[in-house]
């Protein structure tokens, strides 16, 4: 086949994008154009009530922007058929959804672009789900997904203190880490302050 | 008006009798027309076989789009059923051939079918060699290349 450019690009403009990324390795062509239109990865996502949309931004020689609307049918986010309010924090093309209702000890990961969920079902219960990060400086990314909860300890003078665990679950190795605050007066003071509709995921930095 | 004749050429010399609001739904066509009235437009780079499926297409869309008010919303259905099973019926290399010819042409919905159709067909493709066997595609990457490429794009979720 020998399509001038515009034409394989109107052609590929059409694929469903969970086919896209097998299209990049078809041709050095295939994979310019694909790089150019920026399809196979959204740069956005955003959300009105149900739907989803993602936001592909071209400013190279014909500046465009492309919204697509994404299929919102994940049956990790329903219960019994019955959608399930999710807050979701956007990072990389993913959505990092956290349920409303504390009483769901779950959190899913979400790419609506290529249809792939994790979901992620933390070990201890009452844990406070802060967001998503990856590690920008390597190709596999590496993403982690970031927590904490309160605990309280008996120390030797008899008082009793209240200490923040952090926990950090790794994609790679599907394993949580956590590392429990030394001191809790410090870090409340000094105030990192969580809250999940402040929080901003940016190049795999959670801030 | 609308029984005015034009006559369209194929690369095989083959003359193909049309009537003008037919063959205005390329906009070449319309533009040619229009600037040179009465004359037969000679298009040495489309086979007969091509000129007369694009002509069928044309004449499908042209008869709907005419075809009365009232019924516009079942019949615009009945239309996009047609489109499908006209595409379906062309086998690959034809239809590629039929895609360049409504690229030169200048008949948007008849690219936009046959952009679609290709486009499933990717998309049905297991992986990107049988992509490059169903169109003819050569392999200008080393596997290095390749790996490199699957990295960049993984998604480790």
């Amino acid at each position: 086949m020998k399509l001038p450019c515009e034409l394989v690009e109107e052609i590929l403009y059409r694929v469903p994008p969970l086919s896209l990324l097998r299209c990049k390795t078809v041709c050095k062509q295939w994979n310019t154009l694909l790089n150019h239109l920026s399809l196979v990865r959204p740069q956005l996502l955003i959300w009105t009530g149900p739907k989803i949309y993602s936001v592909g931004v071209n400013l190279k020689d014909d500046p465009k922007i492309d919204i697509r609307e994404l299929p919102v049918d994940n049956p990790y986010l329903k219960n019994n058929n019955y959608p399930i309010p999710y807050n979701f924090l956007p990072c990389d093309g993913l959505l990092f959804c956290v349920p409303r209702w504390g009483n769901i000890n779950r959190v899913v990961v979400w790419s609506p672009w290529l249809r792939q969920t994790r979901l992620i079902v933390p070990q201890e219960n009452c844990f406070t789900f802060g967001g998503i990060g990856y590690d920008s400086g390597k190709p596999e990314k590496g993403y982690k997904v970031f927590g904490y909860r309160f605990l309280d300890r008996k120390l030797n003078n008899g008082k009793v203190q209240v200490y923040r665990r952090l926990a950090i679950y790794k994609f790679e190795t599907n394993e949580w880490k956590y590392i429990d605050a030394m001191n809790e007066d410090e870090t409340s003071q000094t105030g990192i302050g969580i809250s999940f509709d402040k929080n901003v995921s940016l190049n795999g930095n959670l801030y | 008006m609308s029984k005015k004749m034009i006559v369209l050429k194929s690369s095989e010399g083959v003359s193909f009798v049309v009537e003008e609001a037919v063959a205005r739904q390329s906009k070449i066509i319309s533009f040619l027309v229009e600037e040179f009235p009465d004359r037969e437009l000679p298009l040495t780079n489309m086979t007969s076989e091509i000129l007369r499926k694009t002509i069928e297409y044309c004449k499908k869309h042209v008869v709907e789009d005419d075809g009365g008010g009232d019924s516009s919303s079942s019949s615009s259905g009945d239309l996009k059923e047609w489109d499908v099973k006209f595409v379906a019926e062309i086998d690959q290399p034809r239809l590629m051939d039929l895609l360049m010819a409504a690229n030169y042409l200048d008949i948007p919905s008849l690219l936009d079918v046959t952009c679609q159709k290709v486009a499933d067909t990717i998309a049905a493709c297991n992986d990107e060699k049988e992509i490059r066997a169903t169109f003819n595609i050569e392999n200008d990457f080393t596997e290095e290349e390749v790996e490199a490429i699957r990295m960049e794009n993984q998604y480790p979720i």
